[in-house]
């Protein structure tokens, strides 16, 4: 971090947030608010002399409320920059009585009262995302007696008290008498691996190997502590974590496979009886310990959904921020030019965070270096003679690559370095005004067309995305499972390019039933632009029942890649429905949207 | 609560999964789309039934 904040080529900006982003990879524009530090960071040297002076005492956030700190402080003793900065809800420095003996004392004059908020923008050409994570919180474990029992501790404040830079210097005692414990015992999987509401169902990663690290250092510094560890599993998957483990055990360290069902204290002596079933003996046994530490698992900031939102990015159902791809983009986001680093995309340790952190750094490197970036040939075009503004287009874009304002009249325009090429923005365009580069509206119902020139009524029209469904086909061919020959494919780059049109025209032509097909919500490859295609067949299955056509005729799917069994048994249900199709019916589709294909597209 | 972290309500409906036409009662959050599965088939064809126009 020192490091980083001398490099002469980076700018550090610190109690800075982004608060807007705009343009697209090469030309992004950030807009940073940046809040006042009252304390010139140029000048100051972190010499104390004002902290010495500051007569307010507040709780110290960093040590987790074990101590205090001054309202001109440093956030922790490493900071960068390494200059104190005021915490001007608790100064006294203006008001409400005039304080400011920290101004007096300083003899660079690095204080300034009227410090003020500062917004600053930039032009960048790439972004890596590194948003971090936080610590869960232990109160609704209520059995567990955190906040309500003196000796309960979370594995955050813990680490605090043995810090040899926390509150203690390093010594370890239990809050209630100050005293050094006997005995200690951890709880494992406090807010990991919970499906109850409380807590997340992820494994928060690093858990298990900082209670290892604790106990190691407990039975170092005192051996005759007695340490017990409570867990579900040991999760020491990392390169010489297990024998760390082993070392932890030869400790003497007592690791019992049960997770406390309850933990009541005694309120003489203060210590805790945890309640447990030993998994291995199938025994209830009831341990007692003078301290306990639950292990809290992470979880995402609560302020990353703002710059989601910002960036365009994609959250995992676990509220981290989804990569492009699990093996082959792994710190890409799926917008161009963003990256991710740490536990902005899942829980991770410091060695797995430094490890993506240069893996990001290295991705965006490449494109700078390269002065230009490569666009797929498939993006979208816009005809805007026939563009009347409606915005439709750039609400749908799930990369933000579209803009148009009716109010000051600018006609849809796409940036053609953020579009992707779903083409869901063609797809919504009601005036079919945009088209998509090689998959346009007359190639695909000319496929339409040609399927269904024969022996249409024997026909089931799918519509397959690239990536997932169409992809858990070839998975279906390969794995020699079979399904009805009936069923004719073509190929989208995402279901959110289907347009209704093409829908409605496979009716027209005859088809008994059409199938729209894409990635499942999790997978799906443009962030959210098989949202649209839902959407989209919800419509089309009221219009169909107002036209009196069975809405069932039209079916939605989402297979993925590796679904090639769902793929099968969609196909086979598919064939079941065809049969069930009349040909009065089929007729009688063929009637209604000949008819009407130009008149129901506007309104649909 | 809802991906974006406000507490929305669910409003409660009946789902018809156009696969097996199995009709039952769900809720959804409106203007949240969520990937829908039905109970028996686990098809992703399911309509919301409109509630009765008055
Ligand atoms: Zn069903």
């Amino acid at each position: 971090m020192a490091d980083v904040s001398r490099h002469p080529r980076i700018e550090l900006l610190t109690l800075a947030k982004v608060e807007d982003v705009s343009g697209s990879v090469g030309n992004f524009k950030v807009k940073v608010r940046q809040k006042p530090r009252y304390v010139d960071l140029k000048e100051c040297t972190a010499c104390g002399d004002c902290v010495a002076v500051c007569p307010v005492l507040v709780p110290n956030e960093f040590e987790m409320g074990l101590t205090t700190r001054r309202a001109i402080h440093q956030l922790f003793p490493q900071a960068v920059p390494a200059a104190f900065s005021i915490d001007m809800e608790n100064c006294l420095g203006t008001n409400p009585i005039a304080c400011g003996k920290c101004a007096e004392v300083c003899d660079k004059n690095c204080i300034s009262y009227d410090d003020q908020e500062r917004n600053l923008e930039f032009e960048v050409g790439t972004i890596i995302v590194a948003t971090g994570q936080e610590v869960m919180d232990a109160t609704p474990f209520e059995e567990y007696g955190y906040g309500k029992y003196e000796n309960v501790l979370s594995s955050i404040e813990f680490e605090r008290i043995i810090s040899p830079l926390g509150p203690t210097l390093g010594h370890l005692f239990r809050p209630s008498d100050r005293a050094l414990p006997k005995s200690v015992s951890f709880v494992q999987c406090v807010g990991s691996r919970c499906n109850d509401g409380r807590g997340r169902s992820y494994c928060s990663n690093i858990c298990c190997m900082n209670t290892i690290k604790a106990a190691l250092l407990i039975k170092d510094h005192w051996p005759e502590t007695e340490v017990k560890v409570f867990y579900i599993d040991i999760r020491a998957f990392g390169k010489g974590f297990e024998d760390m483990y082993n070392r932890s055990k030869a400790s003497g360290t007592l690791y019992i496979r049960g997770i406390p069902g309850e933990i009541m204290e005694n309120p003489e002596t203060k210590n805790l009886v945890l309640s447990v079933e030993n998994g291995d003996t199938g025994q209830l046994e009831e341990h007692e310990s003078e301290m306990v530490i639950l292990s809290v698992g992470m979880e995402a900031p609560a302020d990353m959904r703002d710059l989601q939102t910002t960036l365009n990015l994609q959250k995992t159902p676990d509220d981290f921020y989804l990569e492009a791809h699990p093996k082959l983009q792994p710190v890409d986001a799926a917008t161009k030019g963003v990256f991710f680093a740490g536990c902005a995309e899942a829980p991770k340790d410091v060695k797995d965070s430094v490890t993506q952190a240069g893996a990001a750094a290295a991705r965006a490197l490449g494109l700078m270096a390269l002065g230009h970036v490569k666009i797929p040939a498939i993006t979208s075009v816009i005809d805007q003679d026939n563009c009347n503004m409606c915005g439709t287009c750039a609400k749908a874009c799930p990369y933000g690559a579209i803009t148009v304002d009716k109010k000051t009249g600018i006609l849809a325009t796409v940036a053609e370095a953020a579009c992707a090429g779903c083409g869901t923005c063609g797809a919504e365009c009601t005036r079919g005004a945009i088209e998509m580069k090689h998959f346009t509206d007359e190639q695909s119902i000319s496929q339409v067309d040609a399927m269904l020139a024969e022996k249409a009524q024997d026909k089931i029209v799918v519509f397959a995305c690239n990536w997932c469904s169409y992809a858990g086909g070839d998975f279906a061919g390969v794995s020699r499972l079979q399904y009805p020959p009936t069923m004719r494919l073509i190929r989208t780059m995402c279901s959110g390019r289907v347009d209704k049109k093409w829908i409605l025209h496979a009716f027209a032509k005859g088809a008994p039933v059409v199938l729209v097909s894409g990635c499942h919500y999790v997978d799906c490859h443009y962030i959210d632009a098989n949202r649209w295609t839902q959407k989209r067949v919800e419509r089309l299955w009221d219009l169909m029942e107002k036209k009196g056509i069975r809405p069932e005729r039209l079916q939605l799917e989402w297979i993925s890649s590796a679904q090639a069994s769902r793929f099968q048994e969609t196909m086979v249900a598919m064939e079941k429905i065809r049969q069930t199709v009349t040909a009065e019916e089929i007729e009688e589709g063929r009637k209604v949207f000949a008819k009407n294909l130009l008149e129901v597209e506007i309104h649909v | 609560m809802s991906s974006d972290g406000q507490v929305k309500s669910r409003k409660p409906c009946t789902f018809k999964c156009l696969r097996c036409g199995l009709e039952y009662d769900g809720s959804y959050i409106p203007a949240v789309m969520e990937e829908l599965h039905c109970p028996q088939c686990d098809s992703n064809s399911q309509r919301r039934l409109k509630e009765k126009k008055k």
